[in-house]
C-alpha cells in the first residue's frame, strides 16, 4: 500500500473516531442523567422554569435532532454555556488552556529528560543496579496514586523545606506577563523578565515533576527494550567487527534508531499528561482546563464537563494520529506492513 | 515489552503479599479495627499518630486506622469489581466477536476505538458525573472504560484459536457453536485474561481512587482511601499523616497488583497481556518490527 493510500485511511477512521467522540459524548449528557433542564436549573427551580428551559434548549426533541443540533454546534464551535460561570464553555476552556499546555509540555519535556537517558544506561548494562533502578521506577510509576504523589511533594518541598511554592502559576502579589502565547515561561523570556521567568519555572517545577514521575519509567522501559532489539541486530555486530568503539556505537548506531519506537510511547503520553493534569492542578492551584472541570464536577455542570471531555478526546484522537505519522515517517519498517 | 518488571520470581510473592495483607486485613475489619471507623468524637479532633491511634484521627475525631482498615474494602473492591465487570463483558463480547467476524465484529471493534480515544480518566469522570456520584457509579464508570482492553485481548485469542485443530476436531465431531466458545476458545483464552485482570486491578483501583478523591466516589461519611486522601487535603500542612497514609495504602496495594500481574505475565502468557499504559492502544506502531534474533531473551 502506498503511504498516500495508509495516511488517507488513517485520516478517514480518524473521521470516524471523533463522529463517534461526540456521539458518546452526547449520549452520556443527554441519555443517562435524568433530566439535563432539570440540571440546569438548578435543584430548586419550579417545575415551569424546567419546561421552559427544557424547550429553550431543544431537550424536548427526539434525541436524533438534539444531537444534529449539538453537532452543528459544535462544528461552529459552540460548547454551550457553562451553568457555573455562566460564560461559553469554549471561552472558557480557551481561557485556561496555555496553563494547561505549559504544564503538560513541561511533564513531557522532564519525562523524556530522564527517561531516555535511564533507559540508555540500563541498556547499556542490562540487569546492573540503574537497570535495577529504572525497573523499580516505572513499577513505582504506575502504580502511584499521581494525586497522593502530588500531595506527599506538596508537603515535603513546601510543607517541610519551603523550598518551592506550593500553588498557582506566579508569586502571590506578582503580576503575570503580558499574554502573548499564555504560556508564562515564554512570555516572560519575550518580555525579557528573568526574575519572572525565574518565578514561573519554580512554580512549574513540582506540579510538572509529579506529573512527568509516573511517565519516567515508562519512557525508560521502551528507550531500553528498543535499544536492546537495535543492539542485537547485524550492523552492530558488523560495527562492532571493524572495532567501532561500543560507545560510537551506542550512540551513534543503536540509538537513533531505538528512539522511534519510544516516540510513539512518548507521544501516546499526552493522553495521560491531559488527564493527569486534572488531578495536578487541582493539588497545586494551577489554573488550567482541569481544575475547571474539577470545579464544574463538583457543581455538576455538565455543559463544562461534556465540553472538556470532548476537546480532550478529539486532541487526544488528532495526536495520535500525529505520532502515527511521524512513527511512519521515520520507520520505513512499518510502511510495508500497511 | 516495556514494563516487564518482575526478572525475579520472588518479585511476584512479594507482590502477592502486598495484595493479600491489606486485602486480609480489610475483610477483617469489623474484627480488627480498634475503634468503629464512623464513631465520632470532637474532643480528640486531628491527633497525630499514637499508641492509641496508630494513624492519628480526623477532623471530627474518628480514628484513622480504623478507617483506613474499613476504607481498603471499599477501594480494593472497587478494584476488583471493576476488573470482574469489564472482564466478564470483555470475554463475553470479545469472544463473539472473533467468533462471529463480519459485521458485529467490524462494528463492535470501531465502538472500541471510539472508546479508547478518550484518556480513561477523563472519559470516566464524565461517566461518574453522569451517573450520579457514588461508589457504584464510579465503578461502572471506570469498568466501560476498561471493556475494549479485555474485547481485544479475548478477541485476538479466539482469533488465533479458531484455526487450531482441536477446535476443528470439535466442529467436525458436530459441536454447535456456543459448545465450542464455551468449552474450547473461552477457557483456553482464560490465562490471558487473568493476567490482563492482575495488571488491571491495581490500575483500576487507582483511577476509581481518583475519582474519589475528585469527589465523583463514595459518600460520606462512608470511607475510601482516596477519598480520605482528599478530606485531609485540607489539614495537609499540619496534619501530614491524615492524607499520606491513606495514599500509602493505594499505592502499595496497587504496586501489588503490577508485580503479581507481571510475575503472572511472565509465568502464564508471555506475549499477551498489556501493561497498564500499552493497554489499548494503536500498538501497531510499537510492535510492527518483527522481533528476530537474540534480542528476546535478553529483554525478558
Amino acid at each position: 500500500m502506498s503511504m498516500g493510500m495508509i495516511i488517507a485511511r488513517r485520516l478517514a477512521l480518524m473521521v470516524f473516531v471523533l463522529f463517534g467522540v461526540t456521539a458518546l459524548t452526547f449520549l452520556i449528557a443527554h441519555a443517562i442523567p435524568g433530566d439535563p433542564a432539570r440540571l440546569m436549573a438548578g435543584q430548586r427551580a419550579s417545575e415551569e422554569v424546567v419546561e421552559q428551559i427544557r424547550r429553550a434548549h431543544g431537550l424536548d426533541q427526539p434525541l436524533p435532532v438534539q444531537y444534529a443540533r449539538y453537532m452543528a454546534n459544535l462544528l461552529k464551535g459552540d460548547l454551550g454555556r457553562s451553568i457555573r460561570t455562566g460564560r461559553p464553555v469554549a471561552e472558557d476552556l480557551a481561557r485556561f488552556f496555555p496553563a494547561t499546555l505549559e504544564l503538560v509540555v513541561a511533564a513531557l519535556l522532564l519525562a523524556v529528560a530522564a527517561g531516555v537517558p535511564l533507559g540508555v544506561l540500563s541498556a547499556a548494562r542490562p540487569n546492573s543496579r540503574i537497570d535495577a533502578l529504572s525497573r523499580s521506577v516505572s513499577v513505582a510509576g504506575v502504580s502511584m496514586p499521581l494525586f497522593w504523589l502530588a500531595i506527599v511533594s506538596l508537603v515535603v518541598f513546601y510543607g517541610q523545606w519551603g523550598v518551592l511554592p506550593g500553588s498557582g502559576r506566579v508569586s502571590p502579589f506578582a503580576l503575570p506577563p503580558r499574554a502573548v502565547t499564555g504560556l508564562y515561561l515564554i512570555d516572560t523570556l519575550l518580555a525579557g523578565d528573568w526574575r519572572g521567568w525565574l518565578d514561573a519555572a519554580r512554580h512549574l517545577l513540582l506540579p510538572a515533576g509529579c506529573l512527568a514521575f509516573v511517565h519516567v519509567g515508562l519512557v525508560a522501559r521502551q528507550v531500553r527494550a528498543s535499544l536492546l532489539e537495535v543492539l542485537s541486530q547485524d550492523y552492530i555486530r558488523t560495527a562492532q567487527a571493524y572495532g567501532v568503539p561500543p560507545r560510537r556505537i551506542l550512540y551513534r548506531h543503536a540509538l537513533r534508531n531505538a528512539l522511534v519506537p519510544a516516540l510513539t510511547v512518548v507521544g501516546l503520553a499526552m493522553g495521560d499528561l491531559l488527564a493527569g493534569a486534572v488531578v495536578t492542578e487541582t493539588v497545586f492551584a494551577w489554573p488550567g482546563m482541569g481544575s475547571y472541570v474539577v470545579d464544574s464536577v463538583a457543581s455538576l455542570d455538565f455543559p463544562a464537563i461534556m465540553g472538556f471531555t470532548v476537546v480532550v478526546a478529539a486532541g487526544y484522537t488528532v495526536i495520535n494520529l500525529a505520532v502515527d505519522l511521524v512513527t511512519l515517517r521515520l520507520d520505513p519498517r512499518i510502511r510495508a506492513m500497511g | 515489552m516495556a514494563g516487564s518488571a518482575s526478572r525475579n520470581p520472588w518479585l511476584m510473592w512479594v507482590g502477592a503479599i502486598m495484595v493479600l495483607v491489606p486485602a486480609a486485613l480489610s475483610l477483617l475489619a469489623p474484627w480488627l479495627a480498634p475503634y468503629d471507623p464512623n464513631q465520632v468524637d470532637l474532643t480528640r479532633r486531628l491527633l497525630p499518630p499514637s499508641g492509641e491511634h496508630w494513624f492519628g484521627t480526623d477532623e471530627v475525631g474518628r480514628d484513622l486506622f480504623s478507617r483506613v482498615l474499613d476504607g481498603g474494602r471499599r477501594s480494593i473492591g472497587a478494584g476488583l469489581g471493576v476488573v470482574l465487570l469489564s472482564g466478564f463483558t470483555g470475554v463475553v463480547l470479545g469472544g463473539l466477536s472473533g467468533w462471529r467476524g463480519g459485521k458485529f465484529d467490524l462494528v463492535l471493534m470501531r465502538l472500541m476505538d471510539v472508546v479508547l480515544a478518550f484518556p480513561a480518566l477523563v472519559l470516566a469522570m464524565a461517566l461518574a458525573a453522569a451517573l450520579g456520584p457514588g461508589l457504584l457509579s464510579s465503578v461502572l464508570a471506570v469498568a466501560f472504560v476498561r471493556v475494549p482492553v479485555y474485547v481485544r485481548l479475548v478477541r485476538a485469542q479466539v482469533l488465533s484459536l479458531r484455526e487450531r485443530e482441536f477446535v476443528a476436531a470439535a466442529l467436525t465431531a458436530g459441536a454447535s457453536t456456543g459448545h465450542v466458545l464455551r468449552r474450547h476458545l473461552i477457557p483456553n483464552s482464560l490465562p490471558a485474561v487473568l493476567v490482563q485482570a492482575t495488571l488491571d486491578a491495581g490500575s483500576a483501583m487507582l483511577l476509581t481512587a481518583t475519582l474519589s478523591f475528585l469527589g465523583l466516589g463514595v459518600r460520606a461519611p462512608a470511607a475510601e482511601w482516596g477519598a480520605m486522601v482528599n478530606s485531609g487535603r485540607v489539614y495537609l500542612l499540619d496534619q501530614w499523616w491524615y492524607s499520606t497514609l491513606p495514599g500509602a495504602a493505594i499505592l502499595l496495594t496497587a504496586a501489588g497488583f503490577n508485580l503479581l500481574g507481571d510475575g503472572l505475565r511472565d509465568r502464564l502468557d508471555p506475549r499477551q497481556a498489556l501493561g497498564l499504559f500499552e493497554a489499548g492502544r494503536s500498538r501497531r506502531a510499537v510492535t510492527l518490527p518483527a522481533r528476530k534474533g537474540p534480542s528476546s531473551h535478553q529483554d525478558r
